[in-house]
């Protein structure tokens, strides 16, 4: 079963809402979206601190423990995460999974394998935030701010050999505009790696899950804007994806 | 009568425990983690929790309580063992390298081969093959799974399966007074709380 999980960018101490990954705005507080989406039946939640990494400063742990306090399913923390020991300090506030990209994309990709080899593969989602040039996708890091030289074809192969046991694909061209997906990118990553592909960027309503739908069977759909802002009904999205069997 | 006091054997770098901890606090008792034979004897039930790898979590018991002591006082209470918590109790594991478990269950942990994406992630259905009283009064059998590597058994003691890819695997167990779940009924919703309350009230 497709999994549909809430998505949220977290400038502490609030949920932003990043339009094209610029330009925020505010949506609530971290821990009342979690118990929420929680409440309205969401399978599961990535917490991504989007800057951390920017301003090269730890993720702050109280709200991801406020966060995890009153929620009883997955929840995947990401944002400036460099090391066992940052890891271990997420895993120890609630997270279940660490989402990685910044310091693995720019740095130092080998934390993939140290995170996989410690913690088991199914702890350790790297988050790719794609971006469209001519003619091919590069991976980003930092919202889209900063690019990497990498093309997402190799960095997807290159990361499930590293040992990562999901990926997050986004779209940066796509992401905050509700418009549907960039199928074209996220059916590619789907059908490249045997290992589960949770796709964002692009929801705004359930015709975008037909069309991804039809294209590829991703592991999972996240969903951030459309949550904050629009009355979802989860039942009617999940009802679309057991009709794809 | 007072609460009962569930002990959380500390399975190294990373346990989970936070979230166990969460989850039996929520169903009203309280938990301890347990990090030696002191704390192994003064519980009054045990759980195992599982997030990491087979390996390092026996080399962490070995070092911590010793095999032979943690497998006694596992024995002789009520013990749960979640995910890498119920595969530890097996014979064998291939996580990483090859690494002899509690051995409590003949049995090896292998990593599962299927047409299908691993890990096997997300919520998924039991299917139940004999009654196990931590099910009693659920309603909704999906719990959530998180896991690449699965236990296989000669020993009769699988109380339910769950198919992934097409095939089935063991899904939970049920020895005397130990019970294992490859699932995390930690992060199951309402069905995985019942669960805690059930284990409590045994």
């Amino acid at each position: 079963m497709i999994r549909l999980i809430a998505k949220l960018d977290v400038k502490p101490p609030y949920v932003v809402k990043p339009i094209h990954f610029e330009g925020l705005k505010k949506v609530g507080k971290p821990d009342e979206l979690s118990q929420k989406y929680f409440m309205s039946g969401i399978d599961e939640i990535m917490y991504i601190d989007i800057v951390a990494s920017l301003y090269d400063r730890e993720i702050l742990t109280s709200f991801i423990k406020h966060s995890a306090q009153n929620i009883f399913i997955p929840f995947g923390v990401g944002g400036g995460i460099k090391s066992i020991e940052d890891a271990k300090k997420i895993f120890d506030n609630g997270a279940d999974k660490v989402i990685l990209n910044t310091h693995a994309l720019q740095h130092d990709p080998s934390i993939i394998n140290n995170l996989s080899n410690t913690f088991g593969s199914q702890a350790v989602v790297v988050n790719i935030e794609a971006k469209r040039l001519e003619g091919h996708y590069e991976c980003y890091s930092d919202g889209g701010r900063n690019r990497s030289y990498k093309s997402v074809a190799n960095w997807v192969e290159e990361v499930y050999q590293r040992g990562a046991g999901e990926i997050l694909i986004q779209s940066v061209d796509k992401d905050g505009k509700r418009n549907g997906f960039d199928i074209d990118l996220v059916s590619n990553v789907v059908n490249a790696v045997p290992i589960p592909v949770v796709v964002a960027s692009g929801f705004g309503d359930i015709q975008h899950v037909k069309q991804l739908l039809a294209a590829c069977t991703p592991s999972a759909i996240a969903i951030s804007t459309a949550l904050h802002y629009d009355n979802l009904n989860l039942n009617d999205i999940k009802k679309e994806i057991q009709s794809h069997g | 009568m007072a609460k009962q006091t569930i002990g959380i054997i500390d399975i190294g770098l990373a346990g989970n425990i936070f979230n166990i901890h969460k989850a039996i606090s929520n169903v009203g008792a309280n938990t301890c983690l347990v990090a030696n034979e002191e704390d192994l004897n003064s519980s009054d039930k045990l759980i195992l929790p599982g997030v990491g790898s087979y390996s390092i979590a026996m080399e962490h018991f070995e070092k911590t309580f010793g095999i032979p002591v943690l497998k006694k006082y596992i024995t002789n209470k009520y013990t749960l063992g979640i995910c890498l918590g119920m595969q530890v109790l097996s014979s064998k594991g291939y996580e990483e390298k090859e690494s002899n478990g509690i051995d409590l269950i003949k049995g090896q942990v292998l990593k599962m081969e299927r047409n299908e994406k691993i890990p096997h992630m997300g919520f998924s259905q039991l299917k139940f093959t004999k009654d196990n009283i931590l099910f009693k009064g659920i309603k909704d059998y999906n719990f959530y799974f998180m896991h690449s590597y699965a236990l296989v058994t000669e020993e009769d003691i699988t109380t339910s399966t769950t198919n992934y890819g097409g095939h089935p695997f063991i899904s939970s167990i049920q020895k005397d007074n130990v019970f294992g779940v490859q699932f995390h009924p930690e992060k199951s919703r309402q069905q995985g709380l019942k669960l805690f309350e059930n284990f409590i009230a045994l």
